[in-house]
């Protein structure tokens, strides 16, 4: 189990280098911090989308990410962000943390441990970031190790799970992961039996608790409607997993291989495990976003199957357990944590900024009131912080009807409507990267100039449009 | 109540939905054209001889054949019925995303045989498992599949019994058989069947056509994929303690996670070995099968027969080439109708599929790296696009409507010379 400690600790130093310079990655966290800002100040959830954007202003708009948003905003802006950060990389360690535990509880070695550890590590490297559903990972963790415990706590998953449902709404994985394990129990007894009506109960209460949020039954409805969604085809998170993704190919594949070499479900001996192995493995493979999910319900299932065959006596884990081998072990994962912390420090892909964020700031010292496209709608979040700056489709994503998110795709596939989109929401303003076909097309029509140029991004803005008069 | 038709109710299940949808797949016209797959020139020859119902049927009878093969190996492992039936079903869900008109159904026939032989252990099996793949290799070209199965089955069998008795001998004499089989077809003479595009790797270059199990969401494909790999988590694979049994079934779920076309080979594999696990847990004891293959082949071959007979009386003759619906046939075959020469680029390879002037086409083993490098240049319109479409003498471009390429092919002196309901065939000005 110590080493177990050496293995997080150097996923958590991972997670701490990636979390310090999240601002410069993602631009979400704009968004979170303006939503942040408009509750501290008007004291109630936005419900509707506002004039911010030119395109769907009063389109309906469930805000489920308002507790993390206040966070961000209490964090951000003040130069407190790095307190953010240590707590997003501390609830990824706690979830890493606990299911080793539960792999310990299970009576899995050393080895298996350490092995099954590591690979939940790599399914939660992909999507970890300074980003709420992070903290549902810590809950989802939480409630897997109340389910195996089986005691009389077990029914704090209730609250978890509203908890979980206040930071993301991907707590609604809850109820139908503890409906699945309490079908695995009704298999397992054969009859309708006390532990059973209990477990129920519980899917029941975890069913309940998704409710209680300020959004009420909206944050469900939300939930299953993106499921659906039309535009999960246009977030990274939401595409189906790869074997080229490490998070996949390192991570979730290989615990789902050893469960399936070994066999987690005999015949009602382990149920519980096998309903939830059978649903986490459909969900893995369906979006990346799930894998780390996966990985913490699979991981010490496959850690005690590979006991079975590496059995605590082994001479692996006999050597694993050496006073020697331990402190050899803690010495590397320590020299492996300042590794990691210089090295990743200097990378341009974690440490630069990838965000234009000086395009967007010189466009809005510009006259007037600006329509803005972003080819990647995520750089549009940065303009919310600028009144005379209007998005055509940001960060916030879901709320935007189907309809303007067809128009947003048309333009950045430079589709044959492209530039009757444009004209229609008289789109005045356009970011884009250098080099890429809607570049190319923009330059090649007329009408339309480069106002803004650096080593990565060009705004273009259309001739002849008085913005000022607006 | 007994299961004793399980398997070949599910077999008669996937032949009759094979009619029913009748999709011709686009691989099917490259592999038309290959000189050097023996059953290229045999289905040219049914095709023109006896009608696309002929063809279509003879699909549906060898997919069902490798259904009840699969069935027949559960079956031989001592499992009951309803155990092959659960094979049988397993199998037919991993082949639904690639049901079809093409030379695949041959390679999942002799698959199933050869698993079916490599689970034996005599001469005669051996004899047999050499000439199947021999057989394999000319008409389908899928002797890689089968050399990468049968050094499994080695590796796993020298693992198990850790000497090199009669057992490990005759694997080991398949194995090399099938490796000269497969070097021979892969080495570009004396002669190239590119068969089954090398296990799909190919699909992993830049620029070429990639299959993914779930590419959208819960598909036909990944159903039986998901099916067969939570029953066996459940059961487990290594349940009769045989190592090539695990082997084999892991290879060929890489090779189906790479790409999904290699879904039907996990399927025919493995299926057996998770029915056979699963009823390790529920039979205490094995029975096996009286009966032969060959005594079962005649009634099969009698009751394919008339299927095929039936199909190919009843069904209205087709007098057109079979055209893939996936295709933009018109297009391809507007652009031959204007004669000249010309070289043309699909933005996605597999819609040339059987087009002789393609840049590139699902083949992408075989294609060189500049072809790869402009394939991927021009589809995203990305790079020196322009300059490399001048280079290559490329005069002839197929995209989406809602491609930017198009778009921006149209803006600089390109005109779209046809069009079907989503692509358009784009030429220079200069070809008008």
């Amino acid at each position: 189990m110590r080493i177990a400690w050496a293995i997080v600790a150097i996923f958590c130093a991972r997670f701490l280098v990636a979390a310090w310079f999240y601002p410069g990655q993602d631009g979400d966290l704009a968004w979170q911090q303006w939503l942040g800002l408009q509750v501290l100040h008007a004291h109630h959830l936005p419900t509707h989308l506002g004039p911010e954007t030119f395109t769907s202003d009063g389109a309906r708009w469930v805000p489920q990410e308002w507790a993390f948003s206040l966070a961000v905003a209490a964090t951000l802006p003040n130069g407190h962000f790095g307190i953010l950060a240590l707590v997003t990389t501390l609830a990824a360690a706690l979830a890493l943390f606990l299911t080793a535990v539960r792999s310990y509880r299970r009576g899995a070695s050393t080895f298996a441990i350490a092995l099954t550890t590591l690979c939940t590590g790599f399914a939660m490297l992909q999507s970890f970031g300074v980003r709420a559903q992070i903290f549902g990972w810590a809950a989802f963790a939480i409630i897997l190790l109340l389910l195996d415990v089986e005691g009389p706590a077990i029914f704090l998953a209730i609250p978890i799970v509203a908890l979980w449902a206040n930071i993301h709404a991907s707590a609604l994985v809850a109820p139908a992961i503890v409906g699945a394990w309490s079908f695995g129990t009704w298999i397992e007894d054969r009859a309708w039996t006390e532990r059973v009506e209990r477990n129920f109960v519980l899917t029941l209460g975890c069913a309940f608790a998704v409710f209680l949020t300020p959004l009420f039954w909206q944050l469900p409805v939300y939930a299953v409607g993106l499921e659906t969604s039309f535009i999960r085809s246009a977030i990274a998170e939401w595409q189906p997993s790869d074997i080229l993704f490490t998070a996949f190919s390192a991570g979730v594949l290989p615990l789902i291989a050893i469960c399936a070499y070994f066999g987690i479900a005999a015949p009602r001996e382990r149920w519980r495990d096998g309903m939830m192995f059978a649903l986490v493995t459909i969900m893995a493979f369906i979006a990346v976003r799930h894998l780390p999910l996966a990985a913490l319900a699979i991981a010490p299932m496959a850690a005690a199957r590979l006991t079975s065959v590496l059995p605590a006596q082994a001479r692996i884990n006999a050597i694993l357990n050496e006073r020697f081998s331990e402190t050899l072990v803690f010495a590397a994962s320590a020299f492996s944590i300042v590794v990691i912390v210089v090295s990743l420090s200097k990378v341009p892909a974690i440490a630069g900024v990838a965000l234009p964020r000086t395009a967007v700031t010189t466009l809005s010292g510009t006259q007037g009131v600006h329509n803005l496209y972003c080819e990647d709608f995520a750089w549009c979040s940065l303009a919310l912080a600028h009144p005379n700056l209007r998005t055509f489709v940001d960060g916030r994503c879901d709320p935007f009807p189907p309809r303007v998110w067809q128009d947003y795709l048309d333009v950045e596939r430079v589709s044959p409507r492209w530039t009757s989109v444009l004209d229609r929401y008289s789109v005045d303003a356009v970011l884009v990267k250098d080099g890429r076909p809607l570049a190319q097309a923009l330059a090649l029509r007329s009408g339309w100039r480069v106002f803004y140029h650096d080593a990565k991004y060009e705004i273009f803005l259309r001739d002849g449009v008085r913005t000022a008069d607006r | 109540m007994n299961g004793r038709f399980a398997a070949a109710i599910v077999a008669f299940a996937i032949a009759t939905a094979i009619v029913a949808h009748a999709p011709v797949l686009p691989e099917f016209f490259v592999q038309l054209r290959d000189p050097n797959l023996l059953a290229a020139s045999l289905y040219s020859l049914l095709l023109a001889r006896f009608g696309y119902a002929f063809v279509l049927s003879l699909s549906a009878v060898l997919t069902a054949a490798a259904v009840i093969l699969a069935g027949w190996r559960t079956r031989m492992r001592g499992a009951p019925d309803w155990h092959c039936g659960l094979a049988a079903l397993l199998v037919s869900l991993c082949l639904l995303g690639s049901l079809g008109v093409s030379l695949a159904p041959i390679g999942w026939v002799c698959a199933a045989g050869f698993c079916l032989l490599l689970d034996r252990d005599d001469d005669a099996a051996q004899i047999n498992a050499i000439a199947l793949i021999a057989v394999w290799s000319v008409l389908q070209g899928g002797a890689g599949i089968g050399a990468l199965i049968a050094l499994l089955t080695l590796a796993g069998t020298i693992a198990d019994s850790r000497r090199f008795d009669a057992t490990v001998r005759r694997k080991a004499v398949i194995a090399a058989c099938a490796c000269i089989f497969g070097a021979l077809q892969l080495h570009a003479l004396p002669w190239h069947a590119y068969g089954a595009h090398a296990l799909y790797l190919d699909s992993l270059l830049r620029g070429a056509d990639r299959e993914r199990v779930w590419s959208n969401g819960m598909g036909v494909a990944s159903i039986g994929f998901g099916a067969l790999l939570v029953v066996a988590g459940w059961y487990g694979v290594r349940r009769r303690a045989n190592t090539a049994d695990a082997l084999v079934f892991f290879s060929l779920l890489v090779l189906a996670l790479v790409d999904a076309r290699n879904v039907p080979y996990l399927g025919i594999a493995g299926a057996p070995i998770v029915a056979d696990a699963v009823a390790s847990y529920y039979v205490n004891e094995r029975r096996f099968p009286v009966g032969t293959v060959r005594q079962y082949f005649v009634t099969f071959a009698a009751a394919a027969t008339a299927f095929i007979a039936t199909l190919t009386v009843t069904e209205p003759k087709i007098s057109a080439w079979p055209a893939a619906a996936a295709q933009p046939s018109g297009l391809l075959r507007a652009l031959n109708a204007a004669g000249g020469s010309h070289r043309v680029l699909c933005t996605t390879p597999s819609w040339c599929d059987g087009e002789a002037a393609a840049l590139l086409d699902d083949r992408s083993g075989i294609a060189d790296a500049n072809a790869h490098r402009v394939q991927v240049d021009v589809a995203s319109a990305t790079g020196p696009w322009r300059t490399e479409l001048r280079r290559f003498g490329i005069d002839a471009v197929i995209a989406d409507k809602d491609d930017d390429v198009a778009v921006l092919l149209q803006s600089t002196g390109w005109h779209e010379a046809a069009s079907d309901d989503s692509r358009v065939l784009l030429r220079p000005e200069s070809v008008r």
